[in-house]
């Protein structure tokens, strides 16, 4: 009996919800470990202790991020036994790997040194702290190499094989998965928005600090770590993610063809559309604002390549169906029995295209015998919706650019010694402090929901990788999760609040503002 | 937003003891949510003869209602 499509869709749901919010707290983690390692670096370097005091405060920070998100991941694993059974036991040997390599990463390394560098400072030389430090950011950059190893693979898996006697693709090169183009691409642009993440909340707090005229030579060289840093960093992401659209046009030309709304193949090289209303029902692009030759050179790197349009790629799609519904029909004679040369070389000519004859299982429980018509549906299921896509994609570079122009206006301002009357540039810097986070998680609606309708891309369809279980069970661990993870954001925000309005203060060194004002209240 | 605390400092919770706090809670909350709803993965007794009888076999009766309406708003794509 294949799963319902209701419980199909809560499931992802709720894949989705954990994820969207166990990356709230990574991006911060990854980049602010790095903006620990430079402060305590000028420390090492120059011994003076507004620096040391600067790792210990953005330090503290870190911590209560790193606490809060601390195995908020675990319960992505949790599902993975529960609600996607087949899609488990169809990967788990690929997918395992990593996942539990990244466990290993997180738990011995990260966790590790960042105990360490909480109580270590009296007990280490400075740099041997410092080395601490540094194992910390490298210890949270590895996990999330790992982990995006794992993710790339779900997006183009390569270095696998599937075993019809097992049912499950089989591992064939670990170096291939490792060095997959998607996680190579993937993690250099995840890990650089981490760094920009980091850099904007740097940025933002020291705004308001310095809009309050609070610790102002603290604040001053924290905002003077954050602007080059994210300058840096948000120049990076925008060259990174050109070189990940180039990947997708490689390897994930669906995806690319839903994110750019690219209905028919154009002439090469391709225009842009900056933007634009799709419209679904008659597969146009509403509006459309063209950019000429952008989209060309950006996803092929060449003025001769055409990218391929959507109609041209549903036409593709249904040829593999048929292929896939021989591969299909091989395998059932395999499984049940016939091992001759002739079925076997039949399923191995074929099987690359098993992912696309599944597809088929939602219209038709008689994948061999499917009608033209069902061919036809289960093709244009191959194509992920594109107004999400196509909105989510042009939210992400929006962010972006403002992020670009905020540092850029910074690092500017900082260079000509100009940065205090510029106190408009200081409120734009604390109120866009969301953005960042608003862009990773467009990011990744825009990885995952445009790897859809497959959970491994070409090899297996979302609908049939969910568990048979009901649909209820999985509204109410949603609801758990919500309560749960609710509850956390609270205690985070409250409690990253509390220690951003006590600001250095809160080190206890006797140097900083409100401890001054208290002791006069106190006298 | 000048407001701050202004209890001593012994009196204030320190933020080891608060992070302790969470973690330790996070961690019984964790513990209850995969008691309560992942202790008992089907994909454990999940073997290549159940995935094949999932995959390849015709289910016993044909496409439900909901699939043929979902299927029906796609063939419009």
């Amino acid at each position: 009996m294949l799963p319902d499509l209701e419980l199909v869709n809560v499931s992802r749901l709720q894949f989705a919800v954990t994820a969207l919010y166990h990356f709230l707290f990574v991006p911060l983690t990854l980049g602010l470990s790095w903006i620990l390692v430079i402060m305590e670096s000028v420390y090492v370097m120059t011994g003076r202790a507004v620096y040391k005091d600067m790792t210990q405060f953005w330090g503290k920070l870190f911590g209560i991020n790193f606490a809060m998100g601390v195995t908020t991941g675990i319960t992505l694993e949790f599902q993975f036994g529960t609600n996607w059974a087949y899609y488990s036991h169809y990967v788990g040997d690929i997918f395992g790997v990593p996942l539990a390599i990244e466990g290993l990463m997180a738990f011995f390394l990260e966790s590790t040194f960042v105990g360490i560098f909480f109580f270590g400072w009296e007990r280490l030389s400075r740099v041997g702290h410092l080395m601490v430090t540094f194992l910390v950011a490298l210890g949270s950059n590895l996990s999330a190499l790992w982990i995006l190893i794992a993710n790339a693979w779900m997006q183009h898996p390569i270095g696998a094989e599937f075993n019809y006697e097992t049912m499950r693709m089989e591992l064939t090169s670990l170096p291939e998965i490792i060095l997959n183009p998607v996680a190579q691409s993937k993690f250099v642009h995840t890990v650089a928005a981490g760094y920009v993440t980091a850099s904007m909340f740097v940025l933002g707090v020291s705004s308001w600090y310095l809009l309050k005229g609070r610790d102002v030579a603290f604040a001053i060289r924290s905002f003077a770590v954050a602007a080059g840093f994210g300058l840096a960093s948000v120049c990076s992401v925008i060259v990174l993610g050109d070189e990940s659209g180039y990947t997708v046009g490689e390897v994930q030309r669906v995806k690319l063809a839903a994110i750019e709304a690219e209905w028919h193949t154009q002439h090469p090289p391709a225009a842009i559309t900056a933007f634009g209303i799709p419209n679904e029902a008659e597969e146009r692009t509403d509006y459309a604002l063209r950019i000429p030759w952008v989209l060309g050179l950006i996803a092929t790197r060449s003025t001769d390549t055409p990218i391929t349009g959507i109609m041209d790629l549903n036409k593709e799609a249904a040829a593999r169906i048929e292929n896939g519904m021989v591969a299909y029909d091989a395998l059932q004679k395999l499984r049940g029995g016939d091992k001759s040369d002739g079925t076997r070389r039949t399923f191995e000519l074929r099987k690359k295209d098993l992912g696309y004859g599944l597809l088929l299982k939602k219209y038709t429980p008689n994948v061999v015998d499917a009608t033209p018509e069902q061919i036809r549906m289960a093709a244009a299921d191959t194509i992920p919706r594109v107004t999400p896509l196509f909105w989510a994609f042009r939210i992400m570079v929006g962010c972006g650019l403002i992020m670009l122009f905020i540092f850029v206006a910074a690092f500017y301002f900082l260079a000509v010694r100009d940065l205090a009357p510029q106190r408009w540039l200081l409120r734009i810097a604390l109120w866009s402090m969301p953005l960042p986070w608003i862009a990773v998680e467009m990011g990744w609606i825009v990885a995952e929901y445009g790897r859809q309708p497959w959970t491994i891309a070409e090899v297996l369809p979302t609908f049939l990788s969910v568990s048979n279980i009901p649909a209820s069970h999985v509204y109410v661990s949603l609801a758990g999760f919500v309560a749960f993870y609710s509850g956390l954001l609270i205690v985070e925000v409250y409690l990253l609040l509390k220690y951003i309005r006590l600001g250095p203060s809160s080190l206890g060194t006797g140097r900083y503002e409100l401890e001054a004002a208290e002791k006069g209240a106190a006298a | 937003m000048r407001r701050h605390d202004t209890r001593s400092p012994q009196r204030r919770l320190s933020l080891a003891k608060e992070i302790t706090i969470v973690l330790v809670v996070k961690a019984l909350a964790l513990c209850v949510i995969w008691l309560a709803f992942f202790s008992s993965p089907s994909g454990r007794n999940l073997d290549a003869g159940g995935v094949a009888r999932s995959l390849l076999q015709p289910p016993p009766q044909a496409t439900q209602p909901q699939e043929t309406e979902r299927a029906a708003r796609s063939g419009t794509r």
